[in-house]
């Protein structure tokens, strides 16, 4: 793997291998189609690898990847604006559930979806969340609060535990 | 419905099979980064030597003239000014304080940025003014401002040197090419008025007789590091993040072949 240095090309193969179908997970949430959600999955993984030098090290790489094709995916959408139930008639009810959570979540600001699919998908502590986001735990608190509470509209009936 | 709930719900949104990995498209793809960007800095190196040739002439000397008096010492705080996705620095050079590099950001836009240090991390950089300090160590730096909801690849830099008269920062690169890390899952190890140097002596492992263990970084700074130095080389390092009036685990990086570990 010519685009990694010093030997570390196996981390990061590795890395790549395990996390591919999270990180697919994560866009999926965001993106207009898997084809997209996969798009952003791969683009974010390469800019990972163009930078792997400095990123190989640090704590909590999967949220870096995973903010990283999340943002990738939601322009993507914003680009083409497409939506991936132009017809609804023939869905069964769990497909529709899946679309409504999809589109609720994509209707979020971007940073109260990213600690969304982070939290709630990846299961990442507040922590790692933070770290990833570049921000305090308090902000990402809030964040997660903001959504809840924009959720219960758009899908109906979270309180909180 | 609880907060378990909307993890299942969101779970099961996501559910279904996943498209077939291609490391392949990765490589080709990064292969196409690299040269985008290398494309890119090339144009602005040259558009950058046209413009200082433009403005200061091609009979200027190379070297500074010794006579001349002595340059004033730089400012402890660098200023950003953030217009839009423009940054201009406005102090080119800024020495360090005891805790770290001070960077002030004026955000005039109207909207909240991201302030990046390239190869480093980002910040927060809402409307207005703020003041940020980072473990920069003496040299040049690439900052940027930037809308959050952008890749930081599509950031435009601007350069900010460190130069660093007092000797403030202790190095703590490793001295060999190809260290081996782990990232700590962020552990909670001491109070945050205990020494850090004392931490990593009480948990690391692996440390010979005739090794030393120095403070690296800045000296006040919230972000710690330790280095383990050996026949005059660092072979090790451990970082440390302060939160919450506490010390927690970050990194632990070492060179090849050396068996340094940390015990909790």
């Amino acid at each position: 793997m010519e685009l990694t240095v010093g030997g570390r090309s196996q981390e990061f193969q590795d890395l790549y291998e395990r996390e591919f179908e999270t990180v697919f997970r994560a866009c999926l949430l965001v993106a207009g189609n898997p084809t997209e959600a996969e798009d952003a999955v791969q683009e974010a993984f390469a800019r990972a690898l163009v930078r792997w030098n400095r990123l190989a090290d640090r704590p909590y790489i999967v949220g870096w990847i995973v903010t990283t094709a999340v943002n990738i995916a939601r322009r993507a959408l914003r680009k083409t604006k497409k939506s991936e139930a132009s017809s609804r008639e023939s869905l069964n009810p769990d497909v529709e559930a899946a679309i409504d959570v999809r589109q609720a979540i994509r209707s979020l600001p971007a940073r109260q979806a990213q600690a969304v699919i982070l939290h709630y998908l990846l299961d990442l502590p507040l922590r790692e969340v933070a770290y990833s986001m570049n921000c305090s735990e308090g902000a990402v608190k809030a964040h997660l609060s903001r959504a809840r509470g924009k959720l219960v509209v758009l899908i109906g009936g979270v309180t909180e535990e | 419905m609880n907060e378990n709930q909307l993890r299942d719900m969101i779970d099961r949104a996501t559910r279904g099979p996943a498209p077939t990995s291609n490391l392949g498209d990765v490589q080709s793809r990064g292969r196409r980064l690299r040269i985008r960007r290398y494309v890119a800095a090339v144009i602005s190196g040259a558009l950058l030597l046209l413009l200082l040739t433009a403005s200061l002439g091609l009979l200027l000397p190379l070297v500074r003239d010794s006579s001349q008096p002595a340059q004033e010492q730089p400012p402890n705080s660098a200023l950003v000014m953030c217009e839009g996705d423009q940054t201009r620095v406005m102090t080119p050079e800024v020495r360090p304080q005891p805790d770290g590099v001070h960077i002030t950001v004026d955000n005039a836009s109207d909207q909240d940025l991201a302030f990046i240090v390239s190869g480093v991390g980002a910040e927060n950089a809402p409307t207005g003014t703020g003041d940020t300090v980072w473990a920069l160590a003496p040299g040049p730096v690439d900052v940027a401002c930037h809308d959050p909801d952008r890749d930081a690849g599509d950031a435009e830099f601007a350069r900010l040197t460190i130069v660093d008269p007092e000797h403030l920062w202790t190095p703590s690169t490793l001295g060999c090419a190809s260290p081996g890390g782990v990232g700590m899952e962020g552990a909670r190890v001491g109070d945050v008025d205990v020494d850090p140097l004392q931490i990593a002596r009480e948990h690391l492992v692996g440390i010979a007789p005739t090794d030393r263990l120095d403070a690296a970084g800045y000296p006040a700074a919230s972000t710690r590091q330790v280095v383990v130095v050996r026949d005059d080389q660092v072979i090790a390092s451990v970082s440390f993040e302060a939160s919450s009036g506490s010390w927690y685990l970050t990194s632990l990086e070492s060179c090849p072949g050396i068996d340094i570990r940390w015990e909790p």
